[in-house]
């Protein structure tokens, strides 16, 4: 059974001030709601001014991601998302605790317990910047993330790709192929990205390509991570 | 703040078009081993797995998957797709397009005559060491020949009515997936709202958006629902895709306006898991 925790943001009021959205808790509640119904345990669900950044931060940074995002093995957050040519990614948030940013600098992700990151946002894994960059610093034992190439839809049409992609991943899935197929929209130009470290190449591409929930592969300390291999549709 | 169509809204849309109720589903074992049938497995196999919301028929390394509510079909070799192999893939768009045809004809899980390429897509892997992450290597995985329904020679907008069919280095079909809900009958035929209503309304709505608007399609056709939703009535709409920038954040939004003026059934915005926060503490 894998533990999941979901942070989503759609209100965005003073002082972390940007354009509204909608249905990132369809997208993240409905990822969550997806393993749940396969029998899986929903360990937090934080939604608007319930959802902080402190939570995403590590604690080398006096962040508190051991007890929360770093604390699962699954997370998915939904949100405002950038990534500057400076190469560091941001996602947002609505309140300011302690700030109205995460920043991927700031993240070590999997040395307390995390495997799998979603972040269904725009930009994540933006193939415009250099995403090795973007990420390896943040890859402490973490296995893969799933994200997306510049923009994606906020919209009730679009919004039960959480729910499918947790639904497959419940299901024992193939991680990159659920995500992929579930988030890939011709019709609204959605165009997600997954990712996976491995300790040689042939070993990311493995990873990649065939890494389930309960595939038990194992962790990779940070200074073991020699390759990433990611996959797209365009 | 600037509002830009880099689509316009065609100025060929007819005075009328058909309504049609969809026709009800069965994703019974039955139903799904006749499809297994379809695909070219022998869909005598007793592995079923049956959940609430799909029926899994599995054969060696063959799965197929109805959705219950929607029809919705994915089908997969899970020892191929989307797997990389050292194989290079040298099958130009022709090519696939001529394979992913003969797949559909002989499956005929989809109406030929409703359908029509809209794009050939390439899943593409690529690999890249942590010291020399400039030096990117790319490979094509799958060919994913997408296909559009047409109804009535109106293109169908939206997450359904669409199918893709995916294709290996080796030119073989590794996948299918396609949400393609049947029509059962007609039953009525609405005259359509004038292009340039919809379009002043649209502009009105966007002016009240925060940030630089881009409208990035523009479409007139029918409207056919993601597959987690329950759809009984295709109807005619306009449907706008939008991006809107402001300051350091951009997104993309949809907005989706009944084209009749009698709407048979409502195109409601709805959250599909409503959810009632807690007060948290620090």
């Amino acid at each position: 059974m894998v533990s999941v925790g979901v942070e989503w943001i759609n209100n965005f009021p003073e002082p972390c001030d940007q354009p509204e959205l909608k249905y990132c808790d369809d997208t993240s509640v409905g990822f969550y709601n997806g393993m749940v119904s396969r029998g899986h345990s929903g360990n937090f669900n934080w939604g608007n001014n319930n959802a902080w950044e402190r939570d995403f931060r590590d604690s080398v940074f006096g962040g508190d991601d051991h007890n929360w995002i770093d604390n699962v093995d699954f997370a998915h957050f939904s949100s405002h998302g950038s990534c500057s040519v400076n190469n560091v990614y941001r996602g947002y948030f609505g309140g300011q605790v302690d700030n109205c940013t995460w920043q991927s600098d700031r993240a070590r992700l999997g040395n307390q317990n995390l495997e799998w990151l979603a972040l269904d946002t725009c930009n994540s894994l933006e193939l415009t910047r250099n995403i090795i960059s973007v990420w390896h610093n943040a890859f402490y034992r973490l296995h893969m993330i799933f994200g997306f190439t510049d923009l994606v839809s906020d919209s009730s049409w679009t919004a039960s790709r959480g729910y499918n992609f947790g639904r497959r991943v419940g299901n024992n899935d193939k991680l990159a192929d659920a995500w992929l197929d579930e988030s890939y929209s011709y019709w609204a130009d959605d165009n997600p990205v997954a990712m996976a470290a491995g300790r040689t190449r042939d070993d990311a591409i493995y990873r990649r390509d065939n890494e389930r929930i309960y595939s038990n592969f194992s962790d990779i300390p940070h200074d073991g991570i020699s390759w990433y291999a990611w996959k797209w549709r365009s | 703040m600037a509002i830009t169509f880099k689509e316009e809204l065609t100025q060929q849309v007819p005075e009328k078009a058909n309504v049609y109720r969809l026709a009800k589903l069965s994703a019974s074992t039955k139903a799904v081993a006749d499809i297994a049938k379809q695909l070219g497995l022998k869909g005598k196999q007793r592995e079923y797995c049956i959940s609430p919301d799909w029926t899994i028929y599995r054969e060696g390394p063959y799965r197929v998957e109805v959705h219950k509510r929607s029809g919705a079909l994915y089908y997969n070799d899970e020892s191929r797709y989307g797997i990389q192999t050292e194989k290079e893939f040298e099958l130009d768009n022709t090519r696939a397009e001529e394979i992913a045809n003969d797949f559909l004809r002989s499956a005929n899980i989809i109406p030929k005559n409703e359908s029509k390429l809209l794009k050939v897509t390439h899943l593409r892997g690529t690999v890249s060491s942590v010291g020399n992450s400039t030096d990117l290597r790319e490979s094509v995985i799958d060919a994913g020949v997408i296909y559009g329904r047409f109804v009535d020679k109106i293109s169908v907008e939206g997450p359904g009515g669409k199918a893709m069919v995916n294709i290996d280095p080796e030119g073989k079909v590794v996948g299918m997936s396609s949400l393609w809900r049947p029509l059962s009958k007609k039953i009525g035929s609405v005259k359509l709202k004038k292009r340039d209503l919809i379009l002043n309304e649209m502009r009105k709505y966007l002016a009240e958006i925060k940030g630089n608007v881009t409208v990035t399609k523009a479409r007139f056709g029918y409207f056919e629902f993601d597959k987690y939703d329950l759809q009984t009535i295709l109807q005619p709409v306009y449907t706008f895709i939008f991006n809107v920038e402001h300051e350091e954040v951009a997104r993309r939004y949809v907005k989706v306006i009944p084209a009749g003026t009698k709407i048979y059934a409502p195109l409601k915005e709805r959250k599909k898991f409503p959810f009632k926060q807690i007060v948290r503490t620090a």
